[in-house]
């Protein structure tokens, strides 16, 4: 597969549009700022309303969806590597499941206050992220195996186990409640504050250094345990440490902004049929190209349908669905070759 | 002196307990040319997976240049021992060039890009196995014997001493096979590789190899140089086939079957 542009021009235009979008994308919102008013003083007024939209509202939004949308891409590029297979997502071994198993949870039982900073919703929320990575491991060590199918079906059961529960809840709850619940569902990256936004970036950091050090063995492991082996990779270990460090990263993500859809799935194939398939390539590439393309779905979400805003969730897949079957109809061998 | 020491092994597949090896004791020697030869189920391609480290024995032990093979991290085994897969599937597409790189693992740190020494190691090994004109090409689209070369060009870029490889053959046509084993030869001769294949092909095995071990259902049946291995007796004694021997300019004679030993034809 010949790719259509070099590997660095790619990597330089996917780094350019995301600082682009980092800087662009503050100045759009439902609230219209007189950007004159907002750097009239440093630090702001108060009671300079523009500024403390801009500074407070705004900003930590714009970057709480550069982290998330990196790291989705990021920990999707690792989890299509370990598990060999182009449909897996961060999402593939429960995280999803388990994480709206938990935030439905706190909802339901009326838990609103919160603990160290952090609301009880986005507690349970990364609990139950990873109670489902525990059950996914405890799964595949009781039958001693994990294979990427091993994983994938555990993984694939135990999410649907956890959807159920949650549709038990919103069955059972009132209607508050249940707004509340399919709002968390469809993920949102509104009401956000600057210390979760810190918090994450620290996490992020030190996930997204440790899985690119892994490049080159997600190279030799999406080839197959035993070449990696071969090469020098202790497969084992490699595969448990990159799930486990991309299931926690995923679990921080969604605990704090919902389970975003698609965007840990389609931005790494996006990459996948631009740069090849050279995990670190792909890794830096996603992660700059799913921040921006999160940072540009939820301004869109955000300001164009104002009053209201839409779920960031809806618009990632209505978006980025389009995109990624374009693209696969133009280079239709992509997956085959 | 002896690279490999093994003394004692046996082995079993958790999930498979009818297969086992045992009591196996036998040396390859530094700079040998060993061929693995026996029916399908003998254990030919276990033993090789033993040696590569890929498998970890039962009882037994496996010396490595006087060392076990498990006190080696996964890293140094692979500096030192390359293995060569029957085949790979690879599941997202990538060009010959950089599986070759793949070689280069074991020698580069964490954050360590491929230097200029690494790359003329990866181009003179895409050379040495014929495979320089593709390297530009997505591994998926090759042929059988141009994907078994780029598995050992990129086996040869972990500049190992050992090299193994898995019935390298199998689904070659017979001009692919004679010029693997002509690779291979060469690379034990100009490059002072030590290798270990594992193969079907009695005839080429003979021609080609210096040292042939012949296994059964997991035992060692017999071992030493060809013309003394390649017999019809063993032949017909392991793979049940009665064979005739044909006589022609190389030492070695041919062998051609004849059918079911026993049965009538």
């Amino acid at each position: 597969m010949t790719p259509l542009l070099p590997k660095s021009a790619v990597l330089a235009f996917a780094a350019a549009f995301f600082l682009g979008s980092l800087l662009l994308c503050p100045l759009w919102g439902s609230a219209q700022l007189s950007f004159h008013q907002v750097f009239q003083n440093w630090p702001p007024d108060p009671d300079n309303q523009d500024a403390q939209i801009f500074f407070a509202v705004r900003l930590p939004r714009v970057f709480l969806a550069a982290l998330a949308g990196a790291a989705m891409a990021a920990c999707g590029v690792v989890f299509q590597a370990v598990l060999r297979n182009p449909l897996a997502c961060p999402f593939t071994l429960g995280v999803a499941g388990g994480s709206s198993f938990g935030a439905v949870a706190a909802l339901a039982l009326g838990l609103t206050a919160g603990w160290m900073g952090l609301s009880w919703v986005t507690v349970f929320a990364f609990l139950g992220a990873l109670l489902s990575v525990a059950l996914v491991y405890a799964l595949a060590s009781v039958i001693r195996s994990y294979s990427a199918v091993t994983l994938l079906l555990a993984g694939v059961g135990i999410n649907y186990f956890f959807n159920a529960l949650v549709l038990l809840f919103y069955f059972l709850a009132d209607f508050t409640q249940s707004y509340a619940m399919m709002h968390w569902l469809m993920g949102s990256l509104d009401v956000v504050e600057w210390s979760s936004v810190k918090r994450l970036a620290f996490l992020e950091a030190g996930v997204l250094l440790l899985l690119f050090g892994l490049g080159r063995d997600l190279n030799l492991l999406a080839a197959g345990e035993e070449l990696a082996q071969a090469k020098g990779v202790p497969a084992p270990r490699v595969i448990v440490l990159s799930v486990l460090a991309a299931s926690l990263l995923t679990s921080a993500v969604v605990a704090i902004a919902g389970p975003i859809a698609f965007v840990g799935l389609i931005v790494p194939h996006v990459f996948r049929i631009w740069v090849g398939n050279d995990h670190r390539v792909l890794l830096a590439g996603s992660a700059l190209g799913g921040a921006a393309f999160l940072m540009i779905c939820d301004t869109v979400a955000r300001s164009c349908f104002g009053p209201t805003e839409i779920p960031v969730g809806v618009l990632t897949a209505i978006l980025g669905v389009p995109v990624l079957l374009f693209l696969l109809f133009r280079r239709r061998t992509y997956l085959l070759n | 002196m002896s690279l490999f020491q093994i003394h004692d092994l046996s082995f079993r597949y958790p999930d498979h307990q009818s297969f086992e090896l045992q009591g196996l004791t036998l040396t390859v020697e530094r700079g040998g040319l060993v061929g693995f030869l026996g029916p399908n189920g003998a254990g030919k391609s276990t033993l090789l997976r033993l040696l590569a480290g890929l498998l970890r024995p039962r009882g037994g032990t496996i010396l490595f240049d006087g060392r076990p093979l498990g006190d080696f991290s996964a890293r140094q085994r692979a500096g030192r021992i390359a293995f060569v897969p029957q085949s790979v599937h690879f599941q997202f597409p990538l060009t010959v060039a950089e599986i070759v790189e793949m070689g280069r693992h074991p020698h580069l740190g964490r954050f360590e890009p491929l230097g200029a020494g690494d790359r003329s190691i990866c181009e003179r090994a895409l050379k040495l196995c014929d495979a320089w004109e593709f390297r530009e090409r997505s591994f998926e689209r090759l042929s059988g014997g141009e994907k078994q070369r780029v598995l050992l060009a990129s086996a040869l870029a972990q500049t190992p001493e050992a090299l193994l490889l898995d019935e390298p053959t199998l689904s070659l046509d017979l001009a692919h096979q004679i010029l693997l084993f002509e690779i291979i030869q060469k690379l034990h001769r100009e490059e002072g590789l030590t290798v270990v294949v594992a193969t079907h092909e009695l005839n080429l095995a003979g021609q080609y190899l210096r040292r042939l071990v012949l296994m059964r259902q997991g035992h060692l049946e017999a071992q030493g140089e060809p013309k003394k291995v390649l017999t019809s007796r063993l032949i017909q004694a392991v793979h049940g086939v009665a064979v005739e021997p044909v006589r022609g300019k190389s030492a070695i004679p041919y062998f051609v079957p004849k059918g079911q030993a026993g049965g009538k034809r």
